[in-house]
């Protein structure tokens, strides 16, 4: 008595809306992988098919296998704590090709020794709160190495761009700071401290998005005024901090940072569609 | 309790004493084939160890690990090939699908006399998924090496890329195998429809060659 009985029919709902919630960004991801690919097949084999795009389509087909791999473990094992699986592999994978595409598609000029070294610490806390959370050494230590070598590429390719001027360096290390700073204070602070327990994810999250909202509306204006160099930087920057993001938050920041990442993807293929230079065939 | 290593001996005595009468690609074939069945051995060996090592349970270790340590295994003789003999597209694709069948053969024979051969619509069931899809995963790899040779993006993150494809479809297999029921149907259906995607592109990809 005194409890809240939930009608069936609303029951439903909710379950529906969780599935939803559970399932949507993956779907929504697999489907993203699937078109870029088949968009990338055709451009190929229309002969507009340069070797970062091809590299890109081979990440996108990692890409499309993890997802569908996800999705299929949700439905057969739901509620069960994924042990180290292939999919892993795939995730490693595109980030070594998503790296190797933007090493393509900007061959080095200048040195990034101190955006690289800044990179190389991000990728470092990164991986030191993920291993602290889930107590996995192995397979965070592996995705943390992909993960530093696709930063190294974003932070050469920015550096040889000039997409970022000091501000937005500034920006953009504050933002990486901030997150990382937010996330592992949980660790440092006693357990009494529950507001900023509660806070520490939402505080994280506005952090990153701010330069993902910066970084999206910048490769979007760039590459309208035809600088498809500096809007795929853009592109890979928000992609980037959204993939961190994503590994850092649950609920519904991570559905968030998972929804933006598919986006991102997009802008990704369409700042690198079609560029003319260094094609291959 | 089966003894493996006496199975493989038995087989390949007859394939090694072969290898002296045959020439050219069928003595490649051969001897891929018998490199198959050798690394399904050493996969069994290094997935028992995990399993032990990491009391996930017989269960979860055929399930998680022993699709990478299997798909791992395979790649190993087929990137030593690839690597050092730079092979042409063709013999490439014999390679590999040499090492997928010995594989599967191998696998199947240990699987069919620890379990037993009466019922033929499980054995049946047996050799259309599992045998196709060993061969198909490799084959598959093979595939995705040709074409970053040709396009000149062969590279170490290339490498991995193909890895992690063979590795998640088989992971994939055995996901929907071990579901029963339904997802157990598809997953038994999925190697023999991936094996006719791959035809008809491998195809494809010949003719456009020729041209």
């Amino acid at each position: 008595m005194g409890s809240i009985i939930m009608p069936d029919k609303y029951e439903t709902l909710f379950g529906i809306i969780g599935v939803i919630i559970e399932i949507g960004p993956v779907v929504l991801s697999l489907l993203v992988s699937l078109c870029l690919l088949l968009c990338i097949i055709r451009d190929i084999s229309h002969g507009s098919g340069s070797r970062k795009t091809i590299l890109f389509a081979f990440g996108m087909a990692c890409m499309l296998l993890s997802n569908i791999y996800w999705i299929i473990y949700d439905i057969l094992r739901s509620g069960q704590r994924m042990p180290f699986a292939a999919n892993e592999i795939s995730e490693w994978a595109l980030f070594l090709l998503l790296g190797a595409a933007l090493s393509a598609a900007f061959p080095k000029k200048d040195s990034a020794l101190v955006q690289k070294i800044f990179a190389a610490v991000f990728a470092t806390a990164n991986t030191a709160l993920w291993i602290a959370w889930s107590g996995e050494w192995i397979q965070d230590v592996v995705t943390g190495l992909c993960l530093l070598y696709f930063l190294c590429n974003i932070a050469q390719g920015a550096k040889d761009t000039k997409a970022l001027g000091r501000i937005q360096w500034a920006a953009l290390s504050a933002a990486c700071v901030l997150s990382v700073t937010f996330q592992a204070l949980c660790f440092f602070l006693p357990e009494s401290y529950t507001v900023y327990n509660v806070m520490s994810e939402p505080l994280s999250s506005l952090s990153l998005s701010a330069f993902v909202l910066y970084s999206f509306v910048k490769a979007l204006k760039l590459r309208f005024s035809g600088d498809r160099g500096k809007s795929s930087c853009y592109a890979f920057i928000a992609y980037a901090l959204c993939l961190c993001g994503m590994y850092m938050t649950s609920g519904l920041f991570y559905v968030g940072f998972y929804i933006a990442n598919s986006v991102f993807t997009i802008t990704i293929y369409r700042s690198f569609a079609k560029e003319g230079g260094h094609d291959i065939r | 309790m089966i003894y493996a290593e006496n199975i493989l001996l038995c087989i390949a005595i007859p394939l090694c004493c072969s290898l002296l009468f045959v020439r050219g690609d069928v003595r490649r074939f051969v001897g891929a084939f018998l490199l198959g069945m050798g690394v399904c051995l050493l996969s069994a060996y290094i997935s028992g160890f995990i399993n032990m090592a990491t009391g996930l349970g017989s269960s979860d270790t055929s399930v998680f690990i022993s699709p990478i340590v299997e798909e791992l295994m395979k790649l190993m003789p087929l990137l030593f090939f690839l690597l050092m003999f730079e092979p042409e597209s063709s013999v490439l694709a014999n390679i590999a699908t040499a090492i997928g069948a010995g594989f599967a053969t191998f696998e199947n024979c240990c699987y069919i006399l620890s379990s037993g051969a009466d019922n033929l619509s499980y054995v049946m069931i047996r050799g259309m998924s599992v045998g196709i899809m060993h061969i198909v995963s490799i084959f598959s790899l093979a595939m995705w090496f040709d074409i970053a040779k040709r396009l000149k993006v062969l590279s170490f993150p290339i490498i991995i890329g193909a890895m992690s494809l063979s590795m998640t479809f088989h992971a994939i297999y055995n996901l929907l195998v071990c579901g029963g029921g339904t997802s157990a149907i598809i997953g038994y259906l999925l190697p023999l429809f991936t094996a006719i995607v791959l035809a008809i592109l491998y195809k494809r990809l010949q003719e456009k060659l020729v041209r």
